[in-house]
């Protein structure tokens, strides 16, 4: 990044609007995900046609802002009441709930607090670094390459859902025909629109994002299998900033933690919650003597790990979100939602055609993980009492943000009955373990791999296969799309560390 | 997770009950082949795509419904999948052992009426509000569907009810109104 465009982006991050959208972002995705039951993602999804209105950069950095602090919210109620806010927060339970009861509570979070800072930071640093090279390989593609790198995307997000394969792949097939609704724009014939006028434009985004996510969510909420959140201001004792050898202690962990959790961000589909895994058990397998005994019973350590890591991850999954438009995770698909209404095309052209935006909304990313170290722990005594808001008066605030959010896109009613009908089947796919995330991704790309697939077929002039094979790019896509056939392997490796986990703790 | 194998009041309904899998593998067939029967009247060149993608469902469905069949003991306990991941989607209680989760019983299975009763009244609720704002507007729509709302949740205290309808009306008036200028509906009645 030369010097000019640094102070392009900088005069486009250093303005009252962006930083109090930062600061908004930060206090709200600590709320949200401290509350059990409301995810960053359903807060993302919520808040993306608030940003329709306002600048791309304040747009786009407050919904990373709600992504990472969201992140580190999950273990404030985990830390408090053995409750993970995310299911990224459920290793920060283990030790984290265990210093609670010995009274460290507030030390656990102070811990948290920085390690999750930390964590976010060299990931914001290594999305500095490794995206805009990435991004480089993008501006070579063409029509073939859209088309693979769409199929690439839904396979990954597809196999690396927690729940079962073929029932990712239904979603992001559901997803590609929901893509199709409306009028095909190639030869103006309507699909699927049944008649009506409203889905001719087909199906919109992001009433369908607000859908699946938020409104699939209250209804889940609404099943009232709530947690009692009364214990969580008991467990607020102690004090909160740890001392100096404290600091010393967890120096090394918190290094590699930011490590693996970035490895673990950049590969699509892995999210937080493998990652805050990998950290935790990475942690203990380098830990010595006594040191090793502690996990599980109250070790600094131990939360330490598992909160670097999975904010880490953050960082570390925009790189092929930003680069390749490809999201690793249902936050990450929502955020590209909000890339998308603001017209900012992931890509090559994202670094170099709108730089000054793109590495302003980086560089606010960078500044939301400083600004959430410090509110977090400024603020915990308030987020610890907010969280006491009952869900029976959070459940209809939402709907109403949802009703109003989904108008406001595109002024039209018939978009609160997309997302209406997109939260009930939502609901009903998620109790039958359809995840949505990869119904959004099918939906976005669906159009991207359609005209990629139809272009290339006359760029091909009747020879498909030879065309693609001639391609040297299309080639690698086409390796990594075997690869990826082998990821759910990778995957479900480093899940089956998760319930052994479980266990212990379940014991405990 | 709640739906965790135990002995519960379901297990032993006939095991001829469809399981949930099974519902879902023929739903998506009878989607499928309803979409793909559409796609009949559509010119060969838009019909392409759309039939590759419906080709696709049908055959995961298929796959899901063949899987569904040959495991047709499964008890509802049988699912194991919990509501997935994701990335940050679950509802994340679930993953809580030892605090104060009920005991999953075949009272509170995950299809059970108990369990689906509040959803369904929840969705209701807010298909009304959504007809109603359509006739007489949002602001009025939303101070009754709050109010509505929040009653049904059991909220009876006065400053409650009030604080949240002013607080929600003044944020929606203040960022969409004011900020974003979006025309909210004024309804049928007053147009």
């Amino acid at each position: 990044m030369d010097t000019t465009l640094l102070a392009e982006a900088l005069g486009n991050l250093l303005t009252p609007q962006v930083l109090l959208a930062i600061v908004a972002g930060v206090v709200g995705g600590i709320l949200i995900g401290a509350l059990p039951g409301l995810s960053g993602t359903m807060g993302i999804a919520l808040l993306v046609p608030v940003t329709f209105g306002m600048d791309p950069v304040a747009g786009i950095a407050m919904l990373t802002a709600i992504y990472a602090a969201a992140t580190y919210g999950g273990s404030i109620s985990a830390i408090l009441i053995n409750t993970p806010g995310t299911p990224a927060g459920a290793a920060t339970a283990l030790d984290g709930y265990q210093l609670t009861r010995q009274g460290k509570g507030a030390k656990a979070l102070g811990v948290s607090a920085l390690a999750s800072t930390a964590g976010g930071l060299v990931s914001a640093f290594a999305l500095l670094l490794l995206a805009p090279p990435l991004a480089q390989v993008s501006l070579a593609f063409s029509a073939p390459e859209y088309f693979l790198i769409a199929i690439f995307g839904l396979l990954i997000i597809g196999s690396l859902s927690a729940g079962s394969l073929l029932k990712g792949f239904v979603a992001g097939a559901l997803g590609l025909l929901l893509a199709t609704v409306g009028i095909d724009i190639l030869t103006g014939y309507p699909r699927f629109t049944f008649g009506t006028t409203a889905l001719q434009s087909g199906i919109q985004l992001v009433p369908a994002l607000i859908g699946l996510f938020s409104l699939s969510q209250v209804l889940v909420l609404a099943e009232g299998r709530g947690t009692d959140r009364t214990g969580m201001a008991e467990g607020l004792r102690g004090r909160a900033l740890p001392t100096l050898a404290e600091l010393k202690r967890i120096g090394a962990t918190i290094l590699r933690s930011s490590g693996i959790g970035v490895f673990v961000g950049i590969l699509p589909g892995a999210g937080g919650d493998i990652g805050s895994w990998v950290g935790y058990n990475e942690a203990k397998r380098f830990a010595k003597g006594p040191e090793k005994e502690e996990f599980g019973k109250g070790s600094i350590k131990g939360v330490a790990a598992a909160e670097c890591a999975n904010n880490a991850v953050t960082g570390g999954a925009m790189i092929p979100l930003l680069t390749l438009g490809i999201p690793g995770g249902s936050a990450t698909a929502v955020i590209l939602g909000g890339l998308l209404i603001h017209g900012l095309q992931p890509g090559g052209a994202l670094f170099a055609e709108s730089g000054g935006i793109t590495y302003a909304i980086i560089l606010g990313f960078l500044l939301a993980n400083i600004l959430m170290g410090i509110i977090a722990i400024a603020g915990a005594r308030f987020f610890v009492r907010a969280t006491r808001v009952p869900m029976s008066v959070l459940v209809p605030v939402i709907v109403a943000l949802c009703v109003v959010g989904s108008f406001a896109v595109n002024n039209s009613l018939a978009d609160v009955w997309v997302m209406l009908v997109a939260g009930a089947v939502g609901y009903v796919l998620r109790k039958v373990g359809v995840p949505p995330a990869p119904i959004v991704l099918g939906l976005i790309l669906g159009a991207i791999a359609e005209k990629g697939l139809r272009q290339s077929v006359v760029m091909a002039q009747g020879d498909m296969i030879g065309y693609y094979l001639s391609r040297p790019l299309s080639v690698v896509l086409m390796a990594l799309i075997l690869l990826s056939l082998l990821a759910p392997v990778l995957a479900r490796w480093l899940r089956k560390r998760i319930p052994e986990q479980e266990r212990e703790k379940a014991a405990a | 997770m709640p739906q965790s194998p135990s002995p519960s009041p379901t297990a032993a309904r006939p095991r001829r009950t469809p399981t949930p899998d099974l519902i879902l593998g023929l739903s998506l067939i009878a989607v499928s082949l309803g979409f793909l029967a559409y796609t009949l009247g559509l010119s060969a060149q838009a019909a392409a795509w759309p039939r590759g993608v419906l080709v696709l469902l049908l055959v995961l469905a298929a796959a899901i419904t063949v899987r569904a069949l040959r495991s047709p003991a499964a008890p509802p306990g049988k699912r194991p999948e919990p509501v997935p991941a994701g990335g940050g989607e679950s509802p994340a209680q679930d993953e809580a052992p030892g605090t104060e989760a009920p005991p999953a019983d075949g009272e509170h299975g995950e299809w059970s009426r108990a369990v689906l009763r509040r959803p369904a009244l929840t969705l209701a609720v807010v298909v009304g509000y959504v007809a109603l704002l359509e006739i007489v507007g949002f602001l009025p729509a939303t101070v009754l569907y709050l109010l509505g709302h929040l009653w049904f949740g059991g909220v009876r205290d006065w400053r409650i009810l009030a604080g949240v309808v002013a607080g929600v009306v003044a944020f929606i008036q203040l960022l969409f109104v004011y900020q974003l200028s979006v025309p909210l509906p004024t309804g049928l009645l007053f147009e």
